[in-house]
């Protein structure tokens, strides 16, 4: 028993319920509840008041701090750091500290995406729009942000990736480590204000980074939100659709011809839980010859970082189930979704190919 | 903005998903908002019809809806359309979650009585198989079956209760409580949790093993909500054929697991008419030009979105679900501003005994025949809004048992009105 349930003993003083570790904080309980109680944020601030007074384990300090311990591995080529991370006796290690044997833990990229994206050649003179990557495309997954950036320079805006923005806090805030989750969200702030500023729109591929600028921040730190104002960051594909709809970006023409692509697309938790809909299946069904299901059949469980860990990653696979199947027995080859680590999760599940949309937006209007 | 459909549904609620399958049945694009699981994922999944008038009990209720008063829902829409909609959800549902209704002598369709965990029998109109009660007024022997951990549902009130009812007379009511499922947990357990277990191998083994000594020995077993989770009645018909004699669920407090198995065949449903849904997203507010509605607004965390359609659904629930906001001074309705009739005095907004009749209960957003909602002067309000479900004024679902039949008639009805459809109520 946990969530608002619970919290009238915590009130009462009584010591906390063991199965307050097992919340993954997928919000789907924000999402069902018809009187907007805040039940993933009573349960996430109650894991930061058990990790104050008792410090987390060396598992939870690596999962939550990705960005940092790339940082400190970054003199080395990937290759190496990768089979450093991979190789079967680092993982019996990593196992034995809590980290699942088996858990789909991303590879290391060649180069991160801030490092690539200064060399990448922008339309000069051009409107602007500043761009949060986080740390799944930073690190992991670059291609996602250079996919973007092609994409909006089609429609004439040059990307910013601020060099102040840092790690959103979710996996801090997930793994109770809330001071520095706040260091954190005074940092993005500052940039956040400045852009507003300026007037120039600041958007996230990643939905669970978004969701944290504009739900979670706000329950956790609202004296910072207080100080720098509203933490107005745009979701990506709903700021391509706009400009879809706007004439903004001309799509490629339906003819004789064009290619059929058919995908299968998963909407992440956090994304659902923000309440603007799914862009992305809207936007990709826009395109000539594309067809695009629905699988629909809830979480894929890794929840950020919750899938890695060895006493949870039996219970991801068993949450994710359902939609392993339904992707499986579905005849699309690949799969689609805004989440890097539902990507992750799925391509672990399933076997299948998993692409950001807007990968896959800029791949058929490359075509054209 | 978002790219404008023929017909947006507000609630996701019986009664919104009713409107939306049925809107898109018509040939409408759909799209549904919803913040909030609604009351049906919490109840039984069972739609009473129409169960009592001025508190005696209704044996056909098609036969004294004449007698409702005139603002009634189903006096409004008239019962020829509360009879398509009944056919409507049992023709959607055949495959996934069939609903039998029963049947007298002569093959008039009638209400029947389902048994509750309180011992106590209520009307109802359509039943999936898990409730289905009909062997168990032809029964000599009946096993009221409890769980250890399970508070919810005690056999020895059950069958007392059970026993005093004049159509159960001379059953032989046997007692017998299962053994805990899960050898003990820290938390009060639900007949949801046990449901899940049930759907799982171990689960369905254990309750098979439990009940196994009372196989052949009885007509009827009487158990809790708890087989399994999914709609169809598998788990029911598998525990039917290996326990020789007929199993029933009662009705039970909430979370009742039938809903939420009605719930899911509709969302199953929904997604297969490829129904858009977005989700966390609550309206709160509407753009009206020259008597019509333009667009919704929605304010999820992700912050306001308008939503354009041709036709509006409100279907967001009474005071409970949201739909009708209440302050000690006056009732509106929450999207439109609507006013809301509200008896001044305070004790006069409810009954005398907490189970009958409250004013309270009957307060609710008042339309025209076609679901339109009137304003404070009895002129429609919009062309394009339809209102249905527990949002509407004009009856007491919990003294008349018609919660759900009045979501789905009016559901139905105003889907077929926002789709273009002529009215063909008549309240004869
Ligand atoms: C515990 C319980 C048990 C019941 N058991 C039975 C039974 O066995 N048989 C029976 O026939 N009836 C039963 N009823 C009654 C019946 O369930 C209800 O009358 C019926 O389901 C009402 O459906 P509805 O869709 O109109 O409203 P609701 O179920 O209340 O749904 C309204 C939905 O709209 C959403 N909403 C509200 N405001 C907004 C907004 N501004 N924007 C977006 N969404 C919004 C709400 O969150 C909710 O999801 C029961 C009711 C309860 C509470």
């Amino acid at each position: 028993m946990i969530g608002p349930a619970y919290e009238r003993f915590r009130l009462l003083g009584l010591h906390e319920d063991e199965t307050l570790q097992y919340c993954a904080n997928c919000k789907n309980c924000d999402i069902s509840c018809p009187h907007n109680v805040p039940v993933s944020a009573i349960n996430m601030m109650a894991r930061a008041e058990q990790c104050r007074k008792k410090a987390p384990c060396l598992r939870d300090w690596i999962v939550a701090h990705g960005e940092t311990m790339a940082k400190w591995l970054t003199p080395l080529p990937a290759a190496l750091k990768n089979f450093g991370m991979d190789n079967p006796l680092t993982r019996k290690v990593l196992d034995k500290i809590g980290i699942a044997e088996k858990s789909p833990l991303p590879l290391f990229a060649p180069r991160t995406f801030r490092s690539l994206v200064r060399r990448l050649h922008q339309p000069a003179n051009a409107k602007k729009v500043a761009f949060f990557p986080g740390c799944y495309t930073n690190i992991y997954n670059p291609m996602t942000g250079i996919d973007l950036v092609r994409v909006l320079n089609r429609a004439g805006y040059a990307v910013e990736v601020p060099d102040g923005f840092v790690c959103c806090g979710l996996p801090l805030i997930s793994n109770g480590f809330l001071d520095e989750a706040s260091a954190n969200a005074e940092k993005n702030m500052a940039v956040i204000a400045r852009y507003r500023k300026e007037g120039v729109p600041v958007i996230a591929t990643c939905p669970s980074c978004r969701l944290m600028f504009i739900q979670d921040l706000r329950e956790f730190f609202p004296e910072i939100v207080e100080r720098y104002g509203e933490p107005d960051v745009g979701d990506a594909m709903r700021f391509i659709l706009d400009l879809v709809e706007t004439n903004g970006i001309d799509l490629p023409p339906t003819r004789e011809g064009n290619i059929p692509h058919h995908f299968i697309y998963h909407a992440p938790c956090h994304l659902r839980a923000q309440g603007q809909g799914l862009p992305s299946p809207e936007l990709l069904r826009m395109l000539p010859g594309v067809t695009v299901d629905n699988a629909d059949a809830g979480c894929c469980g890794i929840s950020g970082s919750y899938g890695f860990k060895s006493e949870k990653y039996a219970i991801s696979q068993k949450i994710g189930e359902e939609l392993f199947k339904t992707i499986r027995e579905n005849a699309a080859e690949t799969v689609v979704t805004e989440c890097g680590t539902c990507r992750q999760q799925i391509r672990h599940g399933t076997g299948k190919d998993c692409l950001h949309p807007v990968s896959v937006l800029r791949r058929i209007l490359d075509r054209g | 903005m978002n790219r404008k459909t023929d017909v947006i549904v507000i609630g996701t609620g019986l009664t919104g998903l009713t409107a939306a399958l049925a809107a898109s049945r018509f040939g409408a694009s759909v799209r549904l908002i919803a913040t909030g699981a609604g009351a049906l994922s919490i109840s039984n999944g069972c739609i009473d019809l129409l169960g009592y008038v001025n508190g005696t009990l209704v044996e056909a209720p098609f036969a004294v809806m004449e007698n409702l008063p005139a603002n009634h829902p189903y006096r409004l829409i008239g019962r020829e359309a509360v009879g398509q909609a009944m056919d409507f959800l049992q023709v959607e549902l055949k495959g996934a979650c069939p609903l039998n209704g029963a049947a007298d002598d002569e093959g008039r369709a009638v209400n029947t009585l389902l048994p509750t965990v309180a011992g106590t029998l209520k009307p109802s109109w359509l039943f999936p198989d898990e409730l289905d009660p009909r062997p168990l007024f032809s029964a000599k022997k009946v096993l009221v079956a409890g769980i250890k951990g399970l508070r919810d549902c005690s056999p020895a009130l059950v069958a007392a209760g059970l026993g005093r009812q004049s159509c159960l007379r001379g059953v032989d009511f046997q007692k017998t409580t299962l053994p805990d499922p899960f050898d003990g947990v820290h938390r009060a357990v639900s007949p949801l949790d046990i449901a899940r277990f049930v759907s799982t191998d171990k689960g369905l083994g254990w309750l098979l093993t439990s009940l196994g000594r009372w196989a052949g020995k009885t007509d009827v077993i009487l158990l809790p909500p708890v087989c399994g989770c999914a709609a169809g009645g598998t788990v029911i018909k598998h525990l039917r054929s290996e326990l020789r004699c007929h199993v029933e669920e009662m009705l039970s407090v909430p979370p009742g697991v039938g809903g939420l198995r009605l719930r899911d065949a509709l969302r199953q449903a929904l997604h297969e008419a490829q129904i858009d849904v977005i989700e966390n997203a609550p309206c709160v507010s509407a753009e009206i030009f020259d008597g019509r509605c333009d667009s919704v607004t929605t304010a999820g965390p992700g912050g306001q979105m308008r939503h354009a359609a041709g036709t509006f659904i409100v279907a967001t629930g009474g005071i409970l679900g949201g739909g009708v906001t209440v302050t000690p001074d006056e009732a509106r309705e929450s999207i439109f501003g609507l006013p809301v009739a509200m008896p001044k005095d305070i004790l006069a907004r409810s009954g005398e005994k907490i189970f009958d009749a409250h004013p309270l209960s009957r307060m609710g957003v008042g339309v025209d025949a076609s679901l339109r909602a009137l304003d404070a002067k009895g002129d429609v309000f919009c062309d394009n809004v339809f209102f249905a479900g527990r949002t509407l004024g004009g009856y007491d679902d919990t003294a008349e048992k018609s919660g759900n039949g009045v979501a789905v008639a009016t559901g139905w009805t105003a889907a077929r009105a926002a789709c273009g459809f002529c009215h063909t109520g008549v309240s004869s």
